[in-house]
């Protein structure tokens, strides 16, 4: 693949992607707007990387999806973070992002982010509208216990977040 | 809890990724990979500087034992090095890509390795470099009695080993706490 292919190639994917995985970054990380964007960046740092090798084998977004759960995991391990310097600065965000006004947002973000892993992965990826077969093929669960398991999880966010209901 | 969802969704969709051009963010990441290279090659430049500096000064001013602890003690802090830039959690792997099942296998099995290796990579640190040491003390402690010779080498030697053994158990279980909840979480995905 040449570098003009790669960029053409990614310039579609990041069209389609960006705001997806920009919203997995706020799951993984809550209301840290420093983190997200560094987890961001290092998320389509890695993908820019792979991009070359996907064969199409699995569908575009079970890649993509995988590919940002996996960096996501890495990068709530401090040993794994690189020290590399900030290209996406606090001035690149959108403006709710600088100053979150809504509240209920901000709130939605923290519960999502203090749930267990596999609730939190199941829940962003309904959150983004995905059919229960590609939530298994990017979770690794079984297609039959998506429902039961998200189900749980969806009770368990709802009784963190009824304090604020109120 | 049904509205409540569709209010969530709703409120979840809101949220948007930086405005920036996909030949901007391109910029960019070209950008963040020179500079991740730029370390990279700066980090191996500033070593050899470091070993060829020490080395021939070990020569011009030492002797043969002391260029060949000095060595030593290079060889190990380049080892040391290779691991702390070697993750053992791979984000994208080429082969079990796409089944997940393998996926989860491969990244148990390097997570728990990368817990044996940093034990047994950081004992043999501490063996070379005590070792390196008191190569060097050949040369240094010439001048001394080898009863004395014998008793700094005694007394520096099992100092350092008691340091390293205290700071590798603090290091591995801050590294259980770590590499622990990732590893369950792991094998909790794989079993279902």
């Amino acid at each position: 693949m040449t570098p003009k292919e790669k960029e053409r190639q990614f310039e579609a994917f990041y069209r389609d992607y960006q705001h997806k995985l920009y919203r997995l970054c706020c799951s993984f990380c809550g209301d840290e707007e420093a983190d997200v964007a560094d987890l961001y960046q290092e998320i389509l740092l890695q993908i820019w990387k792979a991009l070359p090798g996907f064969r199409g084998q699995a569908q575009l977004s079970t890649w993509a999806y995988r590919i940002a759960i996996n960096t996501g995991t890495a990068f709530r391990r401090n040993r794994t973070r690189r020290h590399l310097p900030r290209v996406i600065k606090d001035a690149d965000l959108p403006a709710q992002e600088q100053h979150p006004k809504d509240e209920r947002l901000q709130q939605l973000r923290a519960g999502i982010a203090r749930l267990l892993p596999s609730d939190r992965l199941l829940i962003t990826l309904q959150l983004e509208g995905l059919s229960y077969a590609e939530i298994a093929a990017i979770s690794g669960h079984n297609t039959n216990q998506i429902g039961v398991r998200l189900h749980r999880a969806k009770r368990r966010l709802h009784k963190m977040l009824l304090p604020y209901e109120n | 809890m049904k509205t409540d969802w569709k209010n969530w969704s709703q409120l979840w969709q809101q949220q948007n990724a930086p405005d920036l051009s996909p030949n901007e963010i391109i910029e960019r990441l070209n950008r963040l990979g020179t500079s991740a290279r730029r370390q990279r090659r700066w980090l191996v430049l500033t070593f050899s500087i470091t070993a060829i500096t020490l080395l021939s000064m070990g020569l011009i001013w030492g002797g043969i034992w002391t260029s060949a602890g000095i060595g030593l003690m290079l060889f190990a802090m380049g080892m040391i090095l290779y691991q702390a830039f070697s993750s053992p959690l791979q984000v994208v792997d080429e082969i079990a890509q796409f089944d997940q099942q393998q996926f989860l296998k491969r990244q148990i099995k390097a997570l728990e390795q990368g817990r044996r290796l940093a034990s047994r990579y950081m004992w043999i640190y501490a063996v070379l470099l005590t070792l390196g040491l008191n190569l060097t003390y050949l040369d240094a402690l010439s001048a001394l009695y080898t009863s004395w010779r014998i008793a700094i080498s005694l007394v520096v030697s099992l100092t350092l080993l008691s340091a390293f053994a205290y700071s590798i158990s603090r290091y591995l279980s801050r590294l259980d706490q770590e590499l622990g909840p990732l590893v369950n979480q792991l094998k909790a995905w794989q079993s279902n």
